[in-house]
């Protein structure tokens, strides 16, 4: 928009104040503007902060297969006591930066409610809702599932693990009824609870399946929640956590490769009303043990067996 | 009368403010360790008779809460939706919140205080701004959904029927209806509200009743939701002895 040079108007608030520019002002144009640019970006700060939501993922602490290094996947485990430790820690934190939720998301998978149950416990805020949803559970690892990750690269090579692992869209062999987990999975009473039938459920997913049907819960379910002002927490996973970070940040199919989210270290996202990222996300915690926790997770996959 | 729905309720165990014989109402106690001991009891009854449910409520307080939590965990149903309701909680003591036994009758005389406690419909005295547990409760954040009166100062026995049978008809009879298997884990009066409408009790047979503490407590309903038998109680032998002459000798107390 052009503007004539003898008037400016500098945003003051609601109020717009006209200069006239005259000759005798001229030695103050350089402070008059930046004065303008310091005021409007002072009042786009305020305007972004009264937008500002705040959504904060978890990816749950260890398990007992974390330790074995063998995907878990869809097998239902619960925390180990390491785990635990994570997740008391966690919500230590939260209260002592005084964070309020108002509503709570988990998958199904034990682990992820465990590890909110922990959080909420040590916050004082139990009575907070909590809304389960097998589309934020872990990856559907297939085959794969159960296996350890030095055996499978015995089995298969590590290349072809790595693909699996790393690549967006590579999908995982499916898991079939002679795989020792099929049953303990697949009958189990909480997938006939789904919001789509039993046979539809997933048999492996690559990482861009998992946000193919996490997507829809995250618009329909989740956004509605934080365009409401709901402080939102998403207990979940690894790769239901990095789906949704892809989303939001738009990260490219080959850079998520290489976003690691450690365990029990809360992740800040504020979004704008559109639910843009207004900053990068931000790891809470004593920089040193997020650095810990963040080495644990990429020692964790580049684990070898040992063949003498 | 043929049995078509289940319906399993759990009365919380000790609290810490039980442990101090202290009025706790909606004060937001902990259980003790005895109270938590008792919920894992609680689960293993139900974990023993291998029963499943679909949905579970409870109420904002703790105690209930981390009662429900221990048995969603002990028999692997931490996947279940939990619906919770300021509805469900205990009864609130009002300005007897946090008195304890020797405290209140020295605050407003044993006579007074026989009346509140033989009384289904007089209200202790409400809990007004300078009480000291006035801010931790009425401005918690958990009720600020709450309509404009809605929240209690303090309620007689009547007051909690009264708030928690909407929630029970709202909320719980559609999902009994529907074919689920539901358990509710709240408090003593929120409880009372529910077994007094199930079994059409009259007001001074509903104040002589107290629901043993962490024991499952099964109720066999029909299509209207009649008890088809007289409630049932979860547990081994021995508990389950004691908690039925307990409430069986309730009735014959002189108070």
């Amino acid at each position: 928009m052009s503007r004539p040079f003898g008037s400016n108007r500098l945003p003051i608030g609601q109020f717009s104040v006209s200069v006239n520019l005259s000759t005798a002002v001229l030695p103050y144009v350089p402070v008059i503007c930046h004065l303008r640019k310091q005021l409007r970006s002072e009042r786009f700060d305020s305007l972004r902060s009264m937008t500002k939501h705040k959504l904060f993922l978890l990816r749950h602490g260890e398990g007992a297969w974390n330790k074995e290094n063998r995907f878990c996947s869809w097998v239902d485990q619960r925390l180990s006591e390491a785990g635990v430790t994570e997740a008391q820690e966690c919500g230590r934190l939260l209260k002592e930066r005084g964070y309020e939720f108002d509503i709570i998301f988990t998958s199904i998978l034990s682990r992820s409610v465990q590890t909110a149950w922990l959080v909420m416990e040590a916050m004082g805020q139990e009575w907070v809702p909590v809304v389960k949803s097998w589309r934020l559970n872990e990856r559907h690892y297939g085959a794969l599932i159960g296996l350890n990750r030095a055996e499978m690269a015995l089995n298969h090579g590590e290349e072809r693990v790595k693909v699996w692992r790393r690549s967006y869209d590579v999908t995982p062999p499916p898991i079939d009824e002679s795989h020792p987990y099929f049953n303990e999975i697949y009958s189990d009473r909480r997938y006939v609870t789904c919001d789509i039938p039993k046979e539809e459920l997933p048999r492996a997913e690559s990482l861009k399946e998992v946000l193919e049907r996490l997507l829809p819960y995250w618009n329909d379910v989740i956004s509605p929640q934080i365009k409401q002002g709901k402080t939102v927490l998403i207990s979940a996973h690894g790769n239901s956590c990095r789906a949704l970070l892809k989303h939001l940040e738009g990260v490219s199919d080959a850079d998520i490769a290489d976003v690691t989210l450690p365990t029990g270290v809360p992740v800040l996202l504020e979004l704008d009303d559109n639910l843009r990222p207004l900053k990068a996300r931000q790891l809470l915690g004593d920089p040193a043990k997020i650095q810990a926790a963040i080495k644990k997770v990429e020692d964790q996959g580049k684990a070898t067996v040992n063949t003498k | 009368m043929t049995a078509v729905h289940r319906l399993v309720i759990v009365r919380h165990g000790e609290s810490s403010w039980n442990q101090e014989n202290r009025f706790c109402g909606w004060f937001d106690a902990d259980l003790s360790e005895k109270g938590v001991e008792e919920a894992r009891r609680g689960a293993e009854a139900i974990r023993n008779a291998g029963m499943k449910f679909d949905i579970a409520f409870t109420s904002v307080l703790k105690r209930a809460i981390k009662t429900l939590w221990t048995i969603l965990e002990g028999t692997d149903q931490m996947w279940l939706p939990v619906v919770r309701s300021w509805r469900l909680n205990e009864r609130h003591y009002g300005g007897l919140t946090g008195l304890n036994k020797a405290e209140t009758a020295a605050k407003h005389g044993e006579e007074q205080v026989k009346i509140w406690r033989r009384s289904f419909d007089i209200p202790p005295p409400p809990m007004d701004k300078d009480h000291a547990y006035y801010k931790v409760i009425s401005e918690s954040r958990r009720y600020k959904g709450l309509k404009s009166g809605e929240l209690p100062t303090c309620e007689s026995l009547k007051d909690t029927i009264a708030r928690a049978l909407p929630f029970w008809n709202d909320h719980i009879v559609p999902e009994i209806k529907a074919g689920k298997n539901v358990i509710i884990a709240a408090h003593g009066n929120s409880l009372r509200g529910i077994v007094k409408h199930l079994e059409n009790m009259s007001d001074a047979a509903i104040m002589e009743l107290n629901l043993p503490t962490g024991i499952p407590i099964v109720y066999e309903l029909d299509k209207d939701l009649k008890p088809v038998k007289p409630m049932q109680f979860l547990g081994d032998e021995e508990t389950v002895r004691k908690a039925m002459e307990a409430v069986a000798a309730q009735g014959k107390v002189k108070k």
